[in-house]
């Protein structure tokens, strides 16, 4: 199933159940919010600064992304995604990144810059 | 090039952390959850669709499902599956309405059928609540808390941004990291998408749905 599935095409889209898919991707989404707003208030309370803070974010962008393939999916991403573990690598980056900022910069404000 | 040097720094007063940067945050929260609910009320349920349109697009779909999965089933088994349905395509047996002329028809005018004009106003509405609420929340901070430095980034950036993250701030000498409140709003705007997608769940964090921009990318199975 796994080597079919990487097949590309229209035809695959018979593969998959457009409402497990659904659901795939909302436990997905619901790790990416969960990270964004717990790192980003991690990195606002440690007080990182300039491009740590970015680089604490990649970090943990890359380390719950390796547990979600490994533990979520057991190693076998084409299962559960219709891009495989590019899907899980990428998808929201830049929208859990907006999240991170929101949070870094909240809580390095309370915590570092009010008095 | 300055930096962020103690020399540098402004002192906020901490009444503007509690009267301006959080209330912003939690009148936001609370309209998004607001909104969420006003969306779910006003969301009709679903027009049941019509017997002959379902059956019109379920053959369809069987035909296809059958071309994806030719190699699964017996060359026999293939060839009069395949038979029959290319005769029942054939017969427009499956058809919506089998006696409406074959071509040449121009396609009907969305606004006159009745089916189309009730999904757009599913949209409308939709975009009226997604969209009203956030215009409203800008105006009450352009009114009350326009000029407020409220925070500060705490990362450099150019000075290409001034103007983004200093909307409603006329100061050509202060740091670009410092953040006004409309500029905090659009902070929020955009960030919290992840704590509607915990307290919500579903798609509620996602900036095209705050938007209403969400019809025009969604994934077609």
């Amino acid at each position: 199933m796994s080597a079919d599935a990487q097949g590309s095409g229209t035809e695959d889209v018979h593969k998959y159940v457009p409402m497990y898919m659904a659901h795939n991707a909302k436990t997905m989404q619901f790790a990416r919010a969960g990270l964004a707003a717990i790192s980003g208030s991690a990195a606002g309370i440690l007080g990182l600064k300039n491009l740590y803070g970015f680089a604490f974010y990649a970090v943990n962008w890359v380390l719950i992304s390796f547990l979600l393939l490994a533990i979520k999916t057991q190693f076998k991403p084409h299962l559960f995604f219709k891009g495989g573990a590019k899907d899980i690598f990428t998808d929201g980056f830049i929208g859990g990144l907006l999240s991170y900022i929101l949070f870094h910069t909240f809580l390095y404000g309370l915590v570092h810059l009010y008095q | 090039m300055a930096t962020l040097g103690e020399a540098k720094q402004m002192i906020l007063d901490p009444a503007i952390r509690d009267w301006v940067l959080l209330p912003i945050m939690v009148v936001m929260l609370l309209v998004g959850v607001l909104r969420h609910h006003i969306t779910v009320l006003i969301t009709g349920t679903p027009k049941k669709p019509q017997l002959k349109a379902v059956r019109e697009s379920k053959a369809l779909m069987r035909g296809s499902q059958l071309r994806a999965f030719r190699n699964a089933i017996p060359p026999h088994a293939f060839a009069s599956r395949k038979a029959f349905l290319t005769e029942a395509y054939d017969q427009g047996k499956y058809l919506k309405n089998p006696n409406a002329p074959k071509e040449g028809v121009p396609a009907p005018n969305p606004m006159t059928d009745p089916d189309m004009m009730e999904g757009m106003m599913e949209g409308m509405k939709k975009q009226v609540t997604n969209m009203v609420p956030q215009m409203l929340i800008m105006g009450w901070i352009n009114f009350f808390f326009q000029g407020f430095v409220v925070i500060k980034l705490p990362f450099p950036l150019t000075l290409r941004f001034k103007s983004m993250l200093q909307s409603g701030v006329d100061t050509r000498d202060m740091d670009v990291t410092w953040v006004s409140s409309l500029s905090w709003y659009f902070l929020n705007l955009f960030g919290l998408s992840s704590v509607f997608t915990l307290i919500l769940g579903d798609n509620n964090g996602n900036i095209l749905y705050i938007l209403g921009l969400h019809h025009y990318n969604e994934p077609i199975y």
